[in-house]
């Protein structure tokens, strides 16, 4: 009897640590597939970035807001003579 | 049990073991035999090896602004020998992409090819309105330059990523990194996943570069060469401006530019940078250098009379010299300013082949050092090659070619009191400054003739007012086929803007001017004047 029950705890402890073991290495594969999608995501968020940083250097260029500037609100250049350089006491 | 049974169980039994030994030898060729074989196998399908490069760095002015930054771009791929609609595909590529159409059908069942890289927004949109399942999009890396006028100076990459020409080219290793090598063992079944991902050599980021430039500089002097290269209906133009206290170089612009973002039909010629990689003959502004080498050899003194024959044309020493405007007796000080050839080739004859050295002190006829892919060194003709004419030739600025940077960090030398300054394009470059190769009271003597050119002679039109500017115009011919063509000019200002202890060093050159009158007295003086206007104003100097 004794020698059945220890047969009995040896195969079950092995099937116990063949369970874990293979729970192990499914867990390991699931996370591996989630770092490998938040890797992913980052690409396109990184990429998503670099498209809205391209958009908005688009409309920071400098001869498109000079165009604008003269065409839409008739500004013009600046002139050296036209700048006056103010102080505390005034106009120098 | 019959005796037959008995024989039927037996030879089934052995029937049986014969079937297990074969399979049991089979097992044994497969594991023990030709498992190295198998093994291979299954590593092929299951073991990639990835190269995967950090993207490329960042380009920066001096105030931080991006000047090339990373982009995403597309290309079309198709797979020849897997086509679902082989004639609908030829048909389209014959139409929108001969250069691939031509390809495929040389292609000879290939695995792979592109039918086009880095597709512009046209051609990505006529890809998906024709819904070709065979064609396929490949997301690829590429570069965005965000201040198209400042494109000569930082360059461009080809269609890897690989830098081009300028400053993508000179610092390719350091933008682009070190490639980081990884062994994945692969889900064979969709192929985006891995088991196993293992490190086989570390990549190294690339290290961004952060320029001397600065980006409202830049553009600025764009803008007003482009005003000037338009009024004057020139064939193109550059200008260089300098901080003279620590050399570094805050604009470098060429004209006619073009858009490095979009190089599709780019004409190679504006890609160059006509500041560092064009060398010229400028001639009047190297009056400036004999003058300096003239007084350095106590030749000659600012009031001592010169006569300068009172005529466009002369003989000096049997050798025929013209001049734009005749003169008669001058003295030194206004043979430079009002720029006449006759009497700078009478007082350089006095210091004969000494003249070559001071070039040669100044910086002419040698590189900068700047770093820059293919900047020239220029040329001053060697005494040992003088002809009777060389020496008055190169009094004025002829048998000698320079680079616009090369006339820059002369004055910027001047405006030093004699101090050499190497010109520098790297914000973190350490300053390299030389012992003073001229004294401080030979300068001043200059410095008072390049004033007065302004005040009185040829570069009026770059005056300030409430500033101290200092300069010098050249206007030359241009040397085609070997002959001198008097309707092709080329018409240069370098000087000195100062207020207190603020100073920068500006060369304005424009390249045949096509309108009547066009002297560098009109062309290149009012536009140095101008830019002049835009620097202070923007560094708040009023």
């Amino acid at each position: 009897m004794k020698k059945f029950y220890f047969v009995s705890i040896f195969i079950f402890t092995h099937i116990f640590f063949i369970f874990f073991q293979i729970h192990k290495h499914s867990k390991v594969i699931r996370l591996s597939y989630c770092k490998q999608k938040s890797e992913q995501q980052k690409e396109q968020l990184t990429q998503q970035v670099q498209d809205l940083t391209q958009q908005l250097y688009r409309l920071k260029e400098r001869s498109a807001i000079k165009k604008y500037a003269q065409q839409e609100m008739g500004m013009r250049k600046v002139r050296l003579a036209q700048v006056k350089k103010l102080s505390q006491m005034g106009q120098e | 049990m019959t005796r037959s049974y008995k024989t039927r169980t037996v030879f089934v039994f052995f029937v049986f073991c014969a079937l297990y030994l074969l399979i049991l030898f089979n097992l044994y060729l497969i594991q023990v035999r030709q498992s190295a074989f198998f093994a291979y196998l299954g590593k092929k399908q299951y073991n990639v090896t990835v190269s995967r490069y950090a993207a490329r760095a960042e380009i920066f002015d001096r105030n931080g602004q991006p000047l090339a930054l990373n982009k995403d771009c597309l290309s079309a791929f198709i797979l020849p020998n897997q086509l679902n609609e082989p004639e609908k595909l030829k048909s389209f590529l014959q139409k929108e992409f001969p250069h691939a159409y031509k390809q495929l059908k040389k292609s000879d069942g290939k695995k792979f090819m592109f039918v086009h890289r880095n597709l512009s927004d046209t051609q990505k949109q006529t890809i998906e309105q024709v819904e070709l399942e065979d064609i396929k999009l490949l997301h690829e890396r590429g570069r965005f330059y965000p201040v198209p006028c400042a494109g000569t100076v930082v360059g461009t990459t080809n269609i890897d990523n690989k830098g081009l020409f300028g400053i993508e080219l000179q610092f390719n290793e350091q933008l682009g990194g070190t490639p980081a090598v990884y062994s994945l063992e692969q889900e064979a079944r969709s192929g985006n996943f891995y088991f196993k991902k293992e490190t086989q050599q570390e990549g190294t980021p690339g290290k961004p570069v952060t320029l001397t430039i600065d980006s409202d500089l830049q553009f600025l002097a764009h803008d007003e060469l482009n005003d000037a290269l338009e009024k004057w209906n020139a064939k193109e133009g550059a200008v260089v401006v300098m901080d003279p206290n620590n050399g570094d170089i805050l604009a470098m612009v060429s004209a006619p530019a073009f858009d490095p973002s979009d190089m599709s039909n780019v004409d190679l010629e504006k890609t160059k940078n006509k500041v560092v990689t064009e060398s010229y003959e400028f001639g009047s502004i190297a009056k400036t250098f004999a003058a300096l080498a003239v007084l350095a050899e106590n030749a000659a003194t600012l009031d001592e009379q010169i006569d300068c024959s009172g005529k466009k044309t002369a003989y000096v020493d049997g050798r025929k010299v013209n001049t734009l405007i005749a003169h008669g007796v001058l003295s030194f000080s206004e043979v430079v300013e009002l720029s006449n050839n006759i009497g700078i080739a009478k007082v350089a004859k006095r210091i004969n082949e000494k003249l070559y050295d001071h070039y040669i002190n100044i910086g002419l006829g040698k590189k900068t050092g700047i770093p820059f892919p293919g900047e020239q060194s220029g040329f001053v003709n060697h005494p040992a090659n003088w002809s009777k004419q060389s020496l008055i030739s190169l009094s004025y600025g002829y048998e000698m070619t320079c680079t616009l940077l090369q006339i820059a960090q002369a004055f910027c030398m001047i405006a030093r009191d004699g101090a050499p300054v190497r010109p520098n394009l790297i914000l973190a470059s350490k300053f390299q400054s030389g012992k003073a190769v001229y004294n401080s009271q030979t300068i001043s003597l200059l410095k008072e003739i390049l004033e007065n050119t302004t005040v009185r002679g040829t570069t009026k039109r770059a005056q300030m007012d409430g500033y101290r500017v200092m300069s010098k115009t050249g206007t030359a011919n241009l040397l085609v086929d070997g002959q001198y063509d008097p309707e092709k000019n080329i018409y240069t200002c370098a000087g000195i803007v100062q207020k207190d202890e603020y100073q920068r060093v500006i060369v304005a050159f424009v390249r045949e001017a096509q309108k009547e009158n066009a002297y560098a007295s009109t062309v290149a003086a009012p536009l140095f004047g101008r830019i002049a206007q835009k620097i202070v104003i923007h560094d708040k100097v009023v």
